[in-house]
């Protein structure tokens, strides 16, 4: 059921699998994957059947090394630049997704790599992944949120270290840093992501969907505005059992 | 100005400030005060900077007892308000790196949270211990610390008064690095060094980024995110980082 060329997608038991599909190129990013990305997330945010997603990376070495720079070698033109920030916003929509997305990381996880787990809700990485922000060694930032999902995540002293050293950090550093959820032996990760996918997909999809909101909008908020939103996802989801 | 308390620095677009505590008179400490005050200004004006590392010569040099955020008796010639340190140090618009060791406590603290990287040695520690004398932060020490670290471990501190050592500041968050004591410095310049390496107008716009960010909700975030990368595009030095990656050598950042 996959018609895309860097992606493949798959839904299974109520998980859309998404694979990052370019292993030759250790799936780097390029404008093909974003315009697939972009059809198969439009796709995943109105699929009821839909319950949860996996995102994973094709191949033994890389989750996503980044992006492909022989794609990025000169600056689009404005106007293009100007339509993609507008029409092709790929990320804004990635976080959009009202279920929750569970990375599955393996091996090299870089620059947009990172950026992609951290549009997930849940991330489990594989004991030989690897992390870093190779951005500025390039005369760029990040541009797929990296600047603001990573230190939402992890302590703003960990991001810039990562960010303006381009220092790489392993699995265990990423887990006590709180970039990932935890870490497991390679072989065993795709079996422990679907376990915690199909716990999910068993639960209340309206009660799994509401707390998606919950916790992600109210972070947004003030607190006072933030058990607003709760209380009122709560009425409503809760009224529908009576 | 003349610098008494610290030693001041400058070389190949880094500067180094060692403070050299500890004053244990008030006069003094309000003296470093004023000169970190000074320093910054001084930094800020200077476009040829493109770092600040600031660490302690001294085992207390970031001690309550060594340095005062806020000495409110100070009158500076700039206007009325109480200088603020930390303030300063965090409106520096460039990368700004915090190596302590030994006892970081109270403005201390509140000096290396405006900081954007901290490194600390392995025996130092760190405290807010003002809750004891029926005080609170005045430098931005209950603002800065819960965002830094999370709420929980930041009330635990703030209310306890207790100290904290490097292991647990490593695992909370507040440092980034543990190194061994004697190799503190040496490592911190290594670091400034390989940051001074790559594209400045680039390391600001990530600092830019990342700290407006934090202030904004995650959308409007993404969005200057975006806005700050498209600017980018029309840098010298984005050509020359992706051009030199391609070639497999050493990109030549020229700040344009």
């Amino acid at each position: 059921m996959t018609g895309f060329a860097t992606v493949i997608y798959e839904i299974k038991d109520g998980i859309a699998y998404i694979t990052l599909n370019r292993p030759k190129a250790l799936n780097a990013y390029n404008v093909q994957m974003r315009n697939d990305l972009f059809q198969v997330l439009e796709a995943v945010k109105s699929d009821r059947e839909v319950r949860a997603v996996i995102l994973k990376g094709a191949g033994e070495k890389a989750f996503c090394a980044g992006a492909d720079l022989s794609e990025f070698l000169t600056a689009p033109p404005p106007v293009s630049a100007r339509s993609i920030r507008w029409e092709r916003d790929v990320w804004g929509l990635f976080l959009s997704i009202p279920q929750p997305v569970i990375a599955a990381l393996h091996g090299y996880v870089l620059g947009s790599g990172i950026e992609m787990a951290m549009c997930c809700d849940i991330r489990i990485a594989a004991d030989n992944t690897q992390f870093g922000l190779p951005e500025v060694d390039l005369g760029i930032i990040p541009a797929a949120g990296g600047t603001q999902t990573v230190p939402r995540a992890v302590s703003q002293s960990m991001t810039f270290d990562m960010l303006l050293t381009n220092r790489w950090i392993k699995a265990p550093e990423a887990c006590e840093a709180g970039l990932v959820n935890r870490i497991v032996p390679s072989e065993q990760l795709l079996t422990e992501v679907e376990e915690i996918a199909g716990k999910i997909v068993s639960y209340r999809p309206e009660a799994v969907l509401a707390l998606k909101k919950a916790v992600n909008g109210g972070l947004d908020l003030n607190m006072a505005q933030g058990l607003d939103l709760e209380k009122r996802l709560a009425e409503r989801v809760n009224a529908e059992l009576t | 100005m003349r610098y008494d308390t610290i030693d001041y620095k400058k070389e190949k677009g880094i500067v180094i400030i060692n403070v050299l505590a500890h004053p244990v008179s008030q006069k003094k400490k309000e003296r470093l005060s004023v000169e970190l005050y000074d320093v910054c200004a001084k930094i800020l004006s200077d476009k040829k900077i493109l770092l600040t590392l600031l660490t302690g010569s001294n085992k207390d040099s970031f001690s309550i007892e060594s340095i005062t955020t806020a000495p409110d008796s100070v009158n500076i010639d700039t206007g009325s308000s109480p200088l603020n340190i930390s303030d300063s140090i965090a409106g520096l618009d460039m990368p700004v790196i915090a190596a302590v060791n030994g006892n970081v406590s109270g403005p201390g603290m509140e000096i290396i949270l405006a900081c954007d990287i901290r490194i600390a040695s392995e025996t130092s520690s760190f405290s807010f211990p003002c809750i004891k004398d029926g005080r609170i932060p005045q430098g931005g020490g209950t603002q800065r610390l819960p965002r830094l670290i999370g709420r929980a471990g930041a009330m635990e501190m703030l209310l306890t008064g207790e100290p904290i050592n490097a292991k647990e500041a490593k695992k909370k968050g507040l440092v980034s690095r543990i190194v061994p004591d004697g190799e503190l410095l040496s490592h911190a310049k290594e670091m400034a060094r390989k940051i001074v390496s790559k594209g400045p107008i680039a390391l600001k716009y990530a600092k830019e980024a990342v700290n407006k960010g934090l202030d904004m909700t995650l959308s409007q975030g993404l969005q200057l995110e975006a806005d700050l990368y498209y600017l980018l595009h029309t840098t010298e030095d984005r050509t020359e980082g992706i051009k030199a990656f391609r070639d497999k050598r050493e990109p030549d950042f020229k700040g344009k």
